[in-house]
């Protein structure tokens, strides 16, 4: 088992280096150098700015040698400053991380306390009313836009109802709530975000999780435990579960990306002061700096959830550990 | 033929239909500003209503769909040459050359692919022709893995040790013979994509950074829905409608091919 | 009469691949099923405790167990049964045993009686010959070799100490050196736990080494029955005497085989008359006008031919055997 996380992290860090690559290229596919770039779009910027840029860049330098440099500062999580604020990057980022990951969590929470029993359901009940309508349902799921949901909740749920708040995540008095006052005003504010981070994510997991029971429900071991003579309760909820879950966490890793992507959507439409959102505010400011760290620390946490991912996949899955 | 199936043929071909013939279908010129009747629900005469300038919302929808359906199939056309090509080359010649191409997936993979349109976007700027090659580079991988599996099956395949056997150059072996012969399970890719890329374009013009107004889209005519929310529910029923319907319509055209492959 | 089997027809959709079939088995007795792939033999197996999904398989006839019938018991009472007085072991060790639960879990599950469950449990490993895993309680289906496994399945299998074992095809995955000391393990088992055995194979070799009485099955139907004797000294269904010259034998390994030509017929399209016909070196026209039925021959031999008599004296005597 230790070895088989010191493979995986060796190869993590082949990655990392694949993304500083690709990110690095990113800023250089632009037409001239960033720093007119920057000046032309916002003129505000002044001649100071861009001599800092180009100085963060090392853009007089050849290529190779500002690869290197701008590695060796990420390396020290150094992304520059940004133009907006002059703040480090960093320090934004760290700020609007924490609320964007309680959002995830939460929305892959419910994606997997709701998924996982209406996709098991379904293919316990192949071919019934309960499994199409589930169908239907998933079918909706997949080809709803996230930011048009999010648009209908606000309008009834928001506005007209005014059952659930609708922008930012605290009330305005929330300073004078007590703490357990706060707690609930902080839940209200999220219950819509993530219901909409998870309502995509819902339908694709319910969906696999048919298909990987259906699958399992066809093993040979499952005739044997029949044969057996168990209960059908712990053929399909002991013998099948275990076994169809197992693929579900390497799925849940690889959902990690299209999550964060998703962040720029409801954060902007719910003002949620998240990474997404930040982001979204540094692309219509074109504020390099902050996209280019977003972007890095976006793909970090992809590889950080694909690594959860497999360390628990080694961890349940009894055949990995011999490998 | 799965009737869920054949409704999401009808989707697709309605949709179609409406894009090529936009002119005929639109009662009124798209840009045409109206002050005399902003923001007004449905009518006889104008059946979807109108925006905050007056226009006709639904000969904006009616123009939005060609530009919708001209950003999907362009860019999951650039996704899936991007996507066959080096799929097929991996699959191929194998060795370090599918190493290095697996490798590069895996890394691409690794971007929220939305953040990586964004940034892109950021240093370019949102022209149509940018959003489809944008959407187009960043959505290859999951063909090109597709690929890559039919071509390493295809490849020890007897009619291709025959083609070796006469001489046959590798470009024709690849281009002739191996991604014809492994097109099926692309196909479903493909259709799936053009749902995906349809999305994509309508959550970026919805934010701002996709296509820009004048030009009508679903995703920005919903996006000044949003503006006048309470004002206006047209302005957030029909666009959202539309998107909505169009991608479920290729998906269970998908799923259709998908379901015939696997049957035969 | 432990097991008799009546005029049992299975149906898939509506193809019928079991067409009435008629078995017995006693106490203590071995009975073998002995048919090319695809005959029917495998479904027979699984009816005996109605183990093919009535959503898949149509099921007719009747299977009186302890003279009660099987195919007219409720859930709960099929439970009773399975594992406990009828039990399985299937042809791919594996596939059957589920992977991922340890073995020790998956030979608890069998054990009625809850207390000193450890010491149960090694006694079933002792008389299986898996002392090595004895007080092992992580190990994994994985970790064990091909024929350990099928030992572990067979320990499943006589956990509960069945009345009756069905074994189908349980050394065709192994190696022919493990196949020996499985075959070894199951003849020494059924003579200490007097149990009766259902033995399915397409082996004639192995079946002869271990059976009572053998059946031989065509095309969804019983073509031969009798004794291992008499089927050894005087088989009379063409089938069956084809089966037996096919057989390599050691002195005369520079023969040709005489093999059965052609090919066995598919369910949807059957021949009429006697389904062997087309394939048939004896066949005469009356074959033809309907399907033969079971004769008795002599006792305890029955066979499905109408030429039964002509053809045992037309038989050419083994040395003269050759083509």
């Amino acid at each position: 088992m230790g070895k088989y996380v010191f493979k995986r992290i060796i190869g993590l860090a082949a990655l990392l280096l694949g993304i500083t690559i690709i990110t690095f290229s990113v800023i250089h596919i632009a037409p001239g150098r960033p720093t007119d770039l920057e000046a032309q779009f916002n003129p505000k910027v002044s001649m100071e700015a861009r001599e800092r840029i180009a100085h963060l860049y090392g853009l007089d330098k050849p290529l190779h040698i500002q690869y290197i440099e701008w590695l060796k500062r990420f390396a020290r999580l150094d992304f520059g400053i940004s133009f907006m604020d002059s703040r480090p990057v960093m320090q934004k980022i760290l700020e609007r991380m924490p609320i964007t990951l309680t959002i995830e969590l939460f929305s892959i929470i419910l994606i997997l306390l709701i998924g996982i029993p209406i996709g098991v359901g379904s293919a316990v009940k192949e071919g019934s009313f309960y499994d199409r309508f589930m169908t239907v349902f998933v079918f909706i799921g997949f080809a709803m836009p996230t930011f048009w949901l999010s648009l209908i909740l606000m309008d009834f749920i928001g506005v007209r109802w005014g059952i659930l708040p609708i922008s930012g995540i605290k009330s305005l008095e929330f300073e004078k709530f007590g703490n357990f006052e706060k707690i609930i005003d902080m839940s209200k504010h999220l219950i819509l975000p993530v219901f909409v981070s998870a309502f995509g994510g819902l339908a694709g997991i319910s969906r696999y999780m048919r298909s990987s029971m259906l699958n399992v429900l066809k093993q040979d071991y499952i005739r044997t435990a029949r044969a057996k003579g168990l209960r059908e309760k712990d053929v399909l909820y002991k013998h099948a579960l275990k076994n169809a879950l197992l693929p579900v966490v390497t799925i849940l890793g690889l959902s990690v990306p299209g999550l964060i992507g998703g962040s720029v959507i409801f954060e902007s439409i719910f003002s949620i002061p998240g990474m997404g959102r930040l982001f979204y505010e540094s692309v219509m400011a074109r504020d390099y700096p902050v996209i280019m760290g977003v972007l890095v620390i976006g793909a970090v946490l992809t590889l950080l959830g694909n690594l959860l991912a497999d360390i628990s996949y080694a961890a349940v899955d009894p055949r990995i550990k011999l490998e | 033929m799965n009737k869920l199936t054949i409704f999401g043929i009808c989707i697709v071909g309605f949709f179609i239909i409406i894009a090529i013939f936009a002119p005929i279908f639109a009662p009124y010129n798209p840009g045409q500003i109206d002050i005399e009747n902003i923001l007004t629900a449905p009518t006889s005469s104008h059946i979807f209503g109108t925006d905050s300038l007056g226009r006709d919302l639904f000969s904006r929808m009616v123009y939005g769909t060609r530009i919708s359906l001209m950003v999907g199939f362009i860019a999951v056309g650039i996704a899936s040459l991007i996507g066959i090509a080096l799929g097929a080359i991996a699959g191929y010649y194998g060795n370090w050359v599918d190493g290095i191409i697996m490798r590069f997936i895996d890394i691409m993979l690794c971007f929220p692919t939305f953040f990586l349109i964004l940034a892109v976007i950021a240093l370019l700027e949102p022209s149509i022709i940018n959003i489809m090659m944008i959407i187009g580079a960043t959505s290859w991988m999951g063909m090109a893995r597709l690929m890559r599996a039919e071509i390493l099956s295809l490849k020890e395949r007897d009619f291709i040790y025959a083609e070796r056997a006469i001489g046959a150059s590798d470009f024709r072996i690849i281009t002739r013979h191996l991604i014809p012969n492994a097109m099926a399970p692309v196909l479903v890719s493909i259709t799936l994509g053009i749902a995906g890329a349809i999305l994509v374009e309508s959550s970026l013009s919805f934010l701002g950074i996709g296509v820009q107004p004048p030009t009508p889209s679903w995703g920005n005519i919903l996006s000044e829905g949003k503006a006048v929310m309470g004002a206006g529910w047209w302005m957030m029923l029909f666009p959202g409608m539309a998107i909505f319907i169009t991608v479920l319509g290729y998906n269970l055209l998908g799923e259709g091919i998908r379901e015939r492959l696997l049957k035969s | 009469m432990l097991l008799q089997i009546k005029n049992l027809k299975v149906g898939y959709r509506n193809i019928e691949v079991v067409r009435g079939v008629e078995l017995n088995i006693d106490k203590g007795e071995c009975v073998g099923l002995i048919g090319e792939s695809g005959c029917g033999k495998t479904t027979v197996g699984l009816s005996v405790t109605k183990l093919i999904p009535e959503r898949i398989g149509m099921t007719s006839g009747e299977i009186l167990f302890e003279d009660k019938n099987i195919l007219k018991l409720n859930p709960e009472e099929l439970r009773n049964i399975r594992g406990k007085k009828i039990s399985y072991v299937f042809q791919e060790p594996f596939s059957s045993l589920n992977p991922v639960f340890t073995v020790y879990e998956q030979i608890r599950e069998m054990l009625e009686k809850k207390n000193n469950i450890y010491i149960q449990i090694a006694e079933i490993l002792k008389s299986v010959g898996l002392e090595k895993i004895i007080g092992r309680k992580n190990v994994y289906p994985h970790e064990l070799s091909g024929g350990m496994q099928q030992r572990a399945m067979i320990g499943m299998a006589i956990a509960s100490k069945p009345s009756l074992v069905i074994l189908d095809e349980p050394t065709t995955a192994l190696d022919v050196t493990i196949q020996r000391q499985i075959l070894d393990l199951i003849t020494g088992l059924k003579n200490k736990m007097n149990l009766s055995i259902l033995f399915i194979s397409h082996d004639l070799r192995i079946v002869f080494s271990i059976a009572d009485k053998i059946g031989i099955m065509y095309a969804g139907k019983i073509v031969e029955y009798g004794t291992k004797e008499k089927i050894i000294s005087s088989p009379s269904h063409p089938y069956t005497i084809g089966l037996i010259d096919s057989i390599p034998s050691f002195e005369h390994r520079k023969q040709l085989f005489n093999v059965i030509g052609g090919k066995a017929p598919l369910f949807s399209e059957l021949p009429k008359g006697c389904k062997f016909y087309p394939r048939c070196r004896f066949r005469i026209k009356e074959c033809l006008k309907k399907e033969p039925e079971l004769k008795d021959i002599s006792a305890d031999h029955f066979s499905r031919c109408i030429l039964t008599s002509e053809i045992a004296a037309r038989r050419l005597p083994k040395q003269n055997r050759s083509i």
